[in-house]
């Protein structure tokens, strides 16, 4: 191949993988600050369907409090 | 139809030839033709008789009690267990990874073809489509925007799995994980191909149907990707009249126009189509003995071979080098335009928002307007909280909208503006190559080009037949 040309190529490549790792990266902080926020609150597996949550017993959320309370008082 | 195997050439799903009337006896030719139509016509029959199963539990107004009946106790089915979230997460992920064997190293379009009717199995009518990355993109938004929200891990795993693997992969969860790219690819009978413009100006609606779905999940308005999902209702075999004749409509479509969901509204496939381009191994045929037969042209029913540009066709250059200087300059005037236009547009969108349009239903009661009072406005004056409390919230939401649909209209206007740019720029490209931002990696080329078939026996001996070579290189 061209000598110049494989150059163009390679720089292609470059600037290709560089954006991809940027990209990679990216997500790699977005997912970290999610899953990092996620540890550091109280976990609820099915936070719609709190009623049915096989979590409720156990469960200390503010949500399945109220559940187990109407509960109580039926 | 449908491919047949990979170990030989296949006539296109397109016509090659003009006309394959004189190829076959005539009355065999309008018997075959009789039959594609009344298959065709029956599918679409029984497409459209689902709403009506579906719709028979509405029909009946629910009985009046004596005063003296007692309710019974709401029960719920019991939720899904925690595991089998998990489960879930390690079955995308070996979908994802064989996908990308069998795309790109295998290049088996029969293996890709049955991994589809497995996924459309599983993630569809085992899953009910719920937990699908298209959705988890508003999970996201709505966590990265609100930080009292948090964010399932399966879910989280399931925006960023099919990410991760398109950036080194190329599109290989559309290939065949998606269920819904999986329905639209079986119901692909009889493919019409559609014209470069129409799909370049209908390429920009996943964006814009991106910008909304973040938007009106940032302000926690809606998930209007899952509620205007077409096939969910199908996966459950239950929904509203509306969304399952929707559904069915983008399956008849289907059967002419190939994937009309993921190639002209998927902000998900959007996604994905922006991290493929920058991916380490694409889908690419023969890159150095092209033929420019154009049969896998012929054959890509989604329209994402790119044409070889060998030479030039703008009679003047310098004219069009004017152009893309023109519109590059326009296009910061498109993101302000875009701006200005989304800013008028925050108050019609604020109406999705629960409480800005509870807010906006008792005002109107209060000033006396004529109307019936909702259930939630009866509701909330039940609850005794003051109005003035329910204004400034509702005010509060209306100013986040203020701020995000600028930044919408912004991103829709630099989208139409990258569009009119890349239509117009010259491509570089000497054969005819998979598109990496609107291939779905389905793998149809590799069973017609002449080339690959060729490459494919030559290399039969070997047990693995090596990477595709990176796209350009």
């Amino acid at each position: 191949m061209n000598p110049l040309l494989q150059q163009i190529q390679d720089r292609r490549e470059f600037l290709r993988s560089g954006v991809r790792y940027a990209l990679l990266g990216a997500l790699a902080a977005v997912a970290g600050a999610l899953a990092a926020r996620r540890t550091s609150q109280s976990r609820c597996p099915q936070i719609k369907l709190c009623r049915g949550c096989a979590s409720l017993p156990a469960c200390s959320l503010p949500q399945a409090l109220e559940i187990k309370a109407a509960a109580r008082r039926s | 139809m449908r491919a047949k195997g990979s170990s030989k050439l296949q006539t296109p799903n397109f016509r090659a030839t003009p006309d394959p009337k004189p190829l076959m006896e005539g009355s065999r030719f309008w018997k075959l033709k009789l039959f594609h139509c009344f298959a065709g016509v029956a599918a679409g029959l029984a497409l459209l008789a689902l709403p009506l199963a579906a719709h028979g539990v509405e029909r009946f107004p629910p009985p009046e009690f004596d005063p003296g009946y007692k309710m019974p106790a709401t029960t719920v089915p019991a939720a899904r267990a925690e595991l089998l979230s998990y489960v879930d997460v390690a079955v995308l992920v070996a979908a994802l990874a064989l996908a990308s064997y069998l795309a790109l190293m295998k290049r088996s379009r029969d293996g890709l073809l049955a991994l589809s009717v497995f996924s459309l199995l599983y993630f569809g009518f085992y899953q009910k489509g719920c937990v699908c990355a298209i959705g988890s993109v508003q999970d996201a938004a709505l966590a990265v925007f609100n930080s009292g929200y948090v964010v399932p891990l399966t879910t989280l795993a399931f925006f960023l799995l099919p990410l991760v693997f398109a950036a080194f992969f190329g599109r290989t969860f559309c290939a065949a994980v998606c269920p819904m790219g999986a329905i639209q690819d079986l119901a692909l009978l009889k493919p019409v191909k559609t014209p470069s413009w129409l799909d370049s100006a209908l390429g920009v609606l996943p964006f814009v149907y991106l910008g909304a779905g973040i938007l009106f999940a940032a302000t926690g308005s809606a998930f209007i990707i899952c509620e205007y999902d077409p096939f969910v209702a199908l996966f459950r075999r239950s929904g509203s009249y509306g969304m399952i004749a929707l559904g069915a409509a983008f399956l008849i479509v289907g059967i002419f126009i190939g994937r009309p969901y993921c190639r002209f509204l998927c902000p998900y496939g959007a996604l994905l189509g922006l991290v493929s381009r920058f991916a380490k191994w694409n889908v690419t045929l023969s890159p150095m003995d092209c033929l420019h037969c154009q049969i896998c042209d012929t054959a890509c029913p989604y329209g994402a071979i790119a044409d070889p540009m060998l030479k030039d066709p703008h009679p003047n250059p310098h004219r069009r080098t004017r152009r893309l200087i023109a519109l590059a300059a326009l296009l910061p005037l498109l993101v302000v335009l875009g701006g200005w236009f989304g800013g008028r547009l925050s108050v019609p969108f604020s109406r999705m928002h629960a409480t800005v349009s509870l807010a906006e239903q008792i005002a109107a009661e209060d000033a006396g307007k004529p109307g019936e009072p909702t259930d939630a406005s009866k509701a909330f004056r039940q609850t005794g909280r003051p109005v003035e409390e329910l204004y400034a919230e509702a005010l509060r939401v209306r100013g986040g909208f203020a701020i995000g649909s600028r930044w919408f209209g912004a991103f829709v206007g630099l989208v139409i503006g990258a569009t009119l740019i890349s239509v117009s720029a010259p491509r570089k490209q000497s054969v005819y190559d998979p598109d990496p931002a609107d291939c779905v990696s389905c793998g149809r080329c590799y069973i017609h080009c002449p080339k690959e078939i060729v490459r494919v026996k030559r290399i039969a001996g070997k047990n693995v037949i090596p990477l595709t070579p990176v796209r350009g290189g």
